[in-house]
């Protein structure tokens, strides 16, 4: 799909998914230095519901950044973080597209606010398409590419009106497929967590299936401790799979439970 | 400028349980760049260790001649280089408790600069570059029999002995021509190679190593070691202009390129059959856009 920019002073280029009218950042090509990378996107609630752990899941999310950070594979990781609320335009809003992990500045994650209903399904489908196309960019000029998304929610698709996305589950079902039959990527490890979702596990379960997710694991609720154990999981599981880049497979190392 | 090497092990190596015996280094400093290749014997001992002392023995002598004369060009500089590499090499073999026999590399360097520099090679391999108007020329060494006895490459370590074993395998006729070099060509807009030269040097010209000037204003030089003339099914012409025609040009741009090149290759079930090696040098600053 076409970029629909040449860039900017920032380094980044927009573009747009394909079967939608979302876009997104990435870093400009041009500048990227490593054989290859491990995009990492990571997509989080902040719907109404989570009223009461915004700042842990912000807490969350910086603590894996900054591991990450840490990381022997920092030079090989490139994340792009995603909120997702019906209060943002499109149903989801970047912190950033896809950066390179030492260029990321926590200090500027805004304070989360819980508003709005579930566009779960919008926000998936950014997840999943940006990769692809992002992915499909890199490989066209020989970078390995796999890729690790995690998207992290308290419930169900909608709100008390019923579904609040364009997308639907066949949709990402088919992206992910997409990704594996034209080899857009070595491997591609997506994940679907809940978090503070008890009452929904069987429609996050289902949700997961319809999708083609890899897995789906229970946060349990959201205290800081499980948040900060749900951090050290998001961490491994990046680290993991970016060891596994450029076997041609998947981490064989992510656990399936936190 | 900018400079990047990388190797892939060969499947003969797979299959023999034997490491990677190829080394390659590259090094950028203010007003130069240097490629570095070393290809360790297959037939001798943990060449591993020789190919990776020799390119780094290279690469500090050439740091030194150009931290202290600043010159590819300068009077002396290739024996200055070779002088200053044996010395180190030596040095470490004993330090580390190696064998004469671990020695046992080639080496293949590119001294570079905005003016153009110098390409020297002991032992086989090619060497390639291309120029701004996408023109690309590639040199190939190759040893030659010796009667009924197969090619053996020069390696720096047989001044151990000053050659004198080396020499001898090849009869003793310093004057007989045992080292041949063809170029090829592609010019810029043409798919096609033709072969411009064919040059023959005589055993004291293989010892001390063909030197190649460089021009200025290339897009890219490149050392590769003789892998690339193993590549199942594939011309090693076509094995170098491949491994040159970089998609993106920042940092790990030839790691890419050949694990591309490489994973392709193998996709069509051709494979290198030796160790495959290179390290190039860029020269264009041009920002390459997706």
């Amino acid at each position: 799909m076409p970029k629909l920019a040449q860039g900017d002073d920032s380094g980044m280029q927009t573009y747009q998914i394909g079967g939608s009218n979302f876009t997104f950042q990435a870093t400009r090509i041009g500048s990227l230095g490593a054989s290859g990378y491990t995009l990492v996107t990571i997509v989080v609630d902040t719907t109404g519901s989570t009223e009461g752990f915004t700042d842990q899941l912000r807490e969350m999310l910086v603590t894996t950044i900054q591991a990450c950070k840490k990381s022997p594979r920092k030079e090989f990781l490139l994340v792009r973080v995603v909120l997702f609320s019906t209060t943002y335009n499109d149903g989801h809003q970047e912190l950033h597209g896809f950066t390179r992990v030492l260029d990321i500045d926590t200090d500027s994650y805004p304070t989360f606010v819980a508003s709005g209903a579930t566009p779960l399904w919008d926000a998936t489908y950014s997840g999943v398409g940006a990769m692809a196309e992002y992915a499909e960019d890199l490989v066209s000029q020989d970078f390995d590419v796999n890729g690790i998304l995690f998207v992290i929610t308290d419930g169900m698709e909608g709100g008390w009106g019923g579904t609040v996305s364009t997308a639907r589950p066949a949709m990402i079902n088919a992206k992910l497929a997409e990704i594996t039959q034209r080899e857009l990527m070595e491997s591609m490890v997506s994940i679907l967590i809940g978090i503070n979702a008890s009452t929904c596990t069987k429609w996050l379960e289902d949700f997961r299936k319809e999708a083609g997710f890899t897995q789906y694991i229970d946060a349990g609720d959201a205290t800081s401790e499980s948040l900060a154990k749900l951090a050290d999981f998001v961490q491994f599981s990046i680290s993991s799979q970016s060891q596994a880049l450029g076997t041609g497979g998947p981490s064989q190392a992510i656990p399936a439970t936190i | 400028m900018e400079a990047d090497s990388h190797s892939i092990i060969g499947d003969t190596h797979i299959n023999d349980n034997m490491p990677c015996q190829d080394y390659v280094r590259s090094l950028v400093l203010p007003g130069a760049a240097f490629a570095i290749a070393s290809d360790g014997c297959s037939d001798g001992g943990q060449t591993d260790n020789g190919s990776r002392i020799i390119a780094h023995a290279t690469a500090q002598s050439l740091r030194q001649h150009w931290t202290t004369v600043g010159d590819p060009f300068a009077p002396g500089t290739v024996p200055q280089i070779a002088l200053e590499q044996r010395i180190t090499m030596n040095s470490a073999r004993a330090t580390l408790g190696l064998e004469h026999s671990d020695m046992l590399a080639t080496s293949l360097y590119a001294y570079y600069t905005p003016g153009g520099g110098i390409a020297h090679i002991q032992g086989d391999g090619v060497i390639a570059w291309v120029t701004k108007d996408r023109s690309l020329v590639m040199d190939r060494f190759d040893w030659l029999p010796s009667g009924d006895r197969p090619p053996a490459p020069f390696y720096p370590a047989y001044y151990e002995d000053n050659c004198e074993s080396f020499a001898r395998y090849y009869g003793g006729d310093l004057n007989g021509t045992f080292l041949r070099s063809e170029t090829w060509v592609r010019s810029a807009g043409s798919t096609e190679f033709s072969q411009e030269a064919a040059t023959e040097y005589t055993l004291s010209e293989g010892i001390r190593g063909p030197v190649l000037r460089l021009p200025p204003d290339l897009l890219y030089v490149g050392v590769f070691t003789d892998g690339v003339m193993q590549v199942e099914h594939i011309d090693w012409k076509d094995v170098v202009e491949q491994l040159l025609a970089f998609k993106t040009t920042t940092g790990a741009f030839a790691t890419r390129r050949m694990n591309r090149f490489n994973k392709e290759a193998r996709r069509l079930g051709h494979g290198p059959l030796d160790d495959l090696s290179y390290a190039v040098i860029r020269t264009d600053d041009e920002t390459e856009e997706a």
